[in-house]
C-alpha cells in the first residue's frame, strides 16, 4: 500500500558534522525504487550516519533528503516520525526487538501503530513469519529465539507495513558468517518481492555483494558508486 | 496519541508474562514506601498542629503542676514536628523520583525501539509517562492501604504524655487525596526529566547522549548559605516572636535541605575526578562511574545525607529533663528522644530504600557493560571492590558532610547547646547508615552475577 511505484530516496548535497568531525561533506545519492544498495566504508568513514540521515533519524546541517515528493530533512520531528512509521522498515544489527513481546506482537507492533486492527495486524503478522520460515515460532520471544531468527524477525516486522525502503544497519554484525548470508538471502529476497528498495550499511564485502549496487564511502565523501557485476 | 496508547497494555502484558516485571515491581514498592512515609509523616506533622488547637487533657494534667502554663508551649512541640517533618520529606520526594527515574530507565530501551519504527518524541514521552503515573497511582494506593492498616500500631507511642490514637493519625479525605495526586504528578514530572536524553534520537541507548558535567555554582550556594544563615540566625527570638521565628527557621531548614541537594552532586564529581587519577581498577572505574553520573550516585545516597542532618542536629539539642523538677521540660525531654529516633528509623526505612533501588537499577543498567567485562575475563571480586568504593565513599562523605552542615544551622539556633548524649546517636547514626548502604549494595551481588553470567555466546 505504501510501496507507491517511483518512490526514489534521494539525497542531494548532504553534509553533517558533531562538533569537530564531519560526518558526511556533500553526499548525493539517488536510490529508485525497487534496488538494493550497500553502502561500504571504513569504521568512522559516515556510512551509519548516511543511513541515519536518510531515515530521518538525524537531520543534516546541509543539503536535502526527500522520498518521492516528501521532504525528509525539512520536516518536523513529528512528521519524520510518520513518515519512518508510514514508509521504511528497518533491521538494525542488534535486532532491535522489544524483549517483552513474542515474536508475532514485535512484527504486529508497527501495524497497530498505524491504527490497523488487532486481528489484521497479528494475521499479517504470522504471514509474514511463515513466509520467512519461523511458522510455529510466533510465540518465542527474542531471547528464546537464535541470532539469525530473531534478525528474521526483524526482517519481517520491517516488511509487515509495506514500506517504500528498508534500511539496515549491519545488519548481519552479530552473526556467523554462515548465518550472516542465510539473513541476506532472507532480506534481498523479501524486500525484491516487496517491491521495497533496500540500503544496506556494512563493511562486509561478503555482505555488499547481495545487493544490486555498490556504494563506497571515505571520511564523508562517496568515492565510488557502481553497479554489481553481476546485476549489470 | 490513540494509536499509542493502544499498544500501551500489550506492553505491559508482555513486560509481565516475560518475567521482566522486576523493574516495575521495585518501582511500584518503591512508590508504595515513599507515599505510605508521606502519608505518616504529614499525619504525625497534623497530629501537633490538632493538640495545639485542642490540647489534650491527659498532657494538661501532666503539666498541671509545673510553673507555666502547659497549653502556651504547644507550639514548641509543632515547630520541632514541622522541623523533622521537612527533614523527611525531601529524601522521602527523593526516593518517588528516584522510583519515577527506575521506571523510566527499564524502559529507555524499548522507547527507543518505538522511536525507530515511527513513534515520535512526544508520543514516547507521553507512553513512558503514562506508565510511570499507573505505576506511582499503584504505588499510592498501595501505600494509602498499608498507611491506614498501621494506624491503630501508634497507640503505642506516646508524645506530650498522650498516647497517639487512629483517630488523631487519620488525615482527612481531601488531604489524602492531595498526597496520592502530589505523588503522581512528582512521578510524572521525574519520568519526562528522565527521558529527556531520548527525545534527541530514535537511536536513544544506542547513541546515548553523554550528561553534562555538574557546573560548579551549585557548589557556591553553599557559602552562600551558610553566610546568609550567619546574618539571619542571630536575629532570630523565638521567644519574643515565635510565628516569625518559627517561619524563617523552617524556610531556611528547607533551603539548606535543597543546598545539600545542589551542592552533593558536585562534591561527588570533584570525588570521582580525584578517584579516577587512581592506578587500581577498582578505584578507577568507581571515579568513571561517579563522574559518568555524578547526579545519580548522589541519588544512590541521598538518603544517608538526610541520616546525617538529622544525626547532626541532635548534636546540638541539649540534655534536658534528667531530674528536671518542671513536669513540663520532663515532657518534652521525652518527647525529643522519642522523636529523634522515630525520625532517624523513618530516615533509616527511606535510605536503605534508595539505596537499593538506585544500586539494583544501576546493576540492571550496566547489564550489557558487566556482559563485555565479563566476556573479557574480568574477575568478579573486581565489581564488589568497585561497588565498594562506589558506594561507600559518596555515603561518608554525603553522611558526614550533612552532618557537619546540620551541627552549623541548629548551633546558631538560640537556646540549644551540645548534647552528649546527641553526639553518641550522632556517630552512630552515622556507622549505621553507611553500614546500610554498604549491606545495601552488597544485597545486588547476586544481581551482578546473573548479570555477568548471562555472557554465554546466543545458540544460532
Amino acid at each position: 500500500m505504501n510501496n507507491i511505484p517511483g518512490r526514489m530516496l534521494s539525497a542531494r548535497s548532504i553534509s553533517k558534522s558533531f562538533g569537530d568531525v564531519h560526518a558526511l561533506d556533500g553526499v548525493s545519492i539517488d536510490i529508485p525504487s525497487g534496488q538494493s544498495v550497500s553502502v561500504m566504508g571504513p569504521s568512522g568513514s559516515g556510512k551509519s550516519t548516511l543511513l541515519h540521515c536518510l531515515a530521518g533519524i538525524l537531520r543534516p546541517d546541509a543539503g536535502d533528503v526527500s522520498l518521492g515528493d516528501e521532504p525528509i530533512s525539512l520536516s518536523s520531528d513529528a512528521a519524520r516520525s510518520r513518515l519512518r512509521l508510514q514508509h521504511m522498515g528497518f533491521v538494525f544489527q542488534d535486532g532491535q526487538l522489544l524483549p517483552e513481546l513474542p515474536a508475532l506482537e514485535n512484527v504486529a507492533l508497527p501495524l497497530l501503530l498505524l491504527g490497523r486492527p488487532r486481528a489484521e495486524a497479528l494475521g499479517r503478522a504470522a504471514d509474514w513469519l511463515s513466509r520467512l520460515g519461523l511458522a510455529g515460532l510466533e510465540k518465542r520471544r527474542p531471547g528464546q529465539l537464535s541470532g539469525g531468527q530473531e534478525h528474521r524477525v526483524a526482517i519481517a516486522r520491517a516488511m509487515v507495513a509495506d514500506p517504500a525502503v528498508v534500511l539496515a544497519d549491519e545488519p548481519t554484525g552479530a552473526l556467523d558468517q554462515a548465518t550472516g548470508a542465510e539473513v541476506m538471502r532472507v532480506l534481498t529476497a523479501a524486500t525484491r518481492d516487496g517491491g521495497a528498495s533496500l540500503v544496506v550499511v556494512t563493511h562486509d564485502a561478503g555482505v555488499a555483494q547481495w545487493c544490486e549496487r555498490h556504494v563506497e564511502i571515505v571520511d564523508g565523501r562517496v568515492i565510488n558508486d557502481v553497479a554489481a557485476r553481476w546485476a549489470a | 496519541m490513540r494509536r499509542v496508547t493502544r499498544v500501551a497494555p500489550m506492553l505491559l502484558r508482555g513486560r509481565i508474562s516475560a518475567g521482566q516485571g522486576l523493574i516495575d515491581l521495585m518501582t511500584v514498592a518503591a512508590f508504595t514506601v515513599s507515599s505510605w512515609l508521606l502519608f505518616t509523616v504529614l499525619a504525625g506533622l497534623n497530629v501537633f498542629v490538632q493538640r495545639q488547637a485542642a490540647p489534650p487533657a491527659m498532657f494538661l494534667a501532666a503539666v498541671g503542676g509545673g510553673p507555666v502554663d502547659g497549653a502556651s508551649e504547644l507550639p514548641i512541640w509543632t515547630l520541632i514536628a514541622a522541623c523533622a517533618s521537612v527533614l523527611l520529606v525531601v529524601p522521602v520526594l527523593t526516593l518517588g523520583a528516584a522510583a519515577a527515574r527506575m521506571g523510566a530507565l527499564g524502559r529507555d530501551r524499548r522507547l527507543a525501539t518505538l522511536r525507530l519504527l515511527g513513534v515520535s518524541g512526544g508520543q514516547v514521552v507521553a507512553l513512558s509517562v503514562l506508565e510511570t503515573v499507573l505505576a506511582a497511582l499503584a504505588g499510592a494506593v498501595v501505600g494509602l492501604v498499608g498507611y491506614l492498616v498501621t494506624l491503630p500500631a501508634w497507640a503505642a507511642i506516646t508524645f506530650q504524655a498522650t498516647p497517639l490514637s487512629a483517630a488523631e493519625m487519620l488525615l482527612p479525605g481531601w488531604a489524602l487525596a492531595s498526597i496520592v495526586g502530589l505523588v503522581v504528578v512528582l512521578a510524572a514530572i521525574s519520568a519526562v526529566g528522565g527521558l529527556m536524553r531520548l527525545r534527541i534520537s530514535p537511536l536513544g541507548v544506542a547513541r546515548r547522549a553523554p550528561r553534562p558535567a555538574v557546573r560548579v555554582w551549585r557548589f557556591l550556594a553553599l557559602p552562600l548559605a551558610v553566610v546568609a544563615w550567619l546574618l539571619v540566625a542571630p536575629m532570630l527570638n523565638l521567644a519574643r516572636a515565635f510565628a516569625v521565628g518559627a517561619t524563617v527557621v523552617l524556610v531556611s531548614l528547607a533551603v539548606f535541605m535543597g543546598v545539600i541537594n545542589l551542592v552533593g552532586p558536585w562534591l561527588l564529581q570533584f570525588m570521582g575526578h580525584l578517584l579516577a587519577r587512581s592506578g587500581r581498577p577498582s578505584v578507577l572505574l568507581a571515579g568513571r562511574r561517579l563522574l559518568a553520573d555524578p547526579k545519580g550516585a548522589w541519588r544512590s545516597v541521598s538518603g544517608l545525607a538526610f541520616i546525617g542532618f538529622t544525626g547532626g542536629a541532635l548534636v546540638t539539642i541539649p540534655d534536658l529533663g534528667e531530674g528536671a523538677a518542671d513536669p513540663l521540660i520532663r515532657i518534652l525531654a521525652d518527647d525529643l528522644r522519642t522523636g529523634t529516633y522515630l525520625t532517624l528509623a523513618i530516615a533509616f526505612v527511606v535510605a536503605a530504600a534508595s539505596t537499593l533501588l538506585n544500586q539494583a537499577s544501576a546493576v540492571l543498567d550496566r547489564r550489557r557493560e558487566l556482559q563485555q567485562l565479563g566476556n573479557l575475563g574480568v574477575p568478579l571480586v573486581l565489581h564488589d571492590r568497585t561497588r565498594l568504593v562506589q558506594v561507600v565513599a559518596p555515603a561518608s562523605v554525603a553522611a558526614l558532610g550533612s552532618g557537619l552542615l546540620a551541627v552549623f544551622f541548629f548551633g546558631l539556633l538560640p537556646k540549644v547547646g551540645a548534647s552528649q548524649l546527641g553526639v553518641i546517636v550522632f556517630l552512630g547514626a552515622l556507622v549505621a547508615g553507611i553500614a546500610l548502604v554498604w549491606a545495601a549494595g552488597e544485597a545486588c551481588r547476586p544481581l551482578v552475577r546473573a548479570a555477568v553470567a548471562g555472557t554465554g555466546p546466543r545458540p544460532d
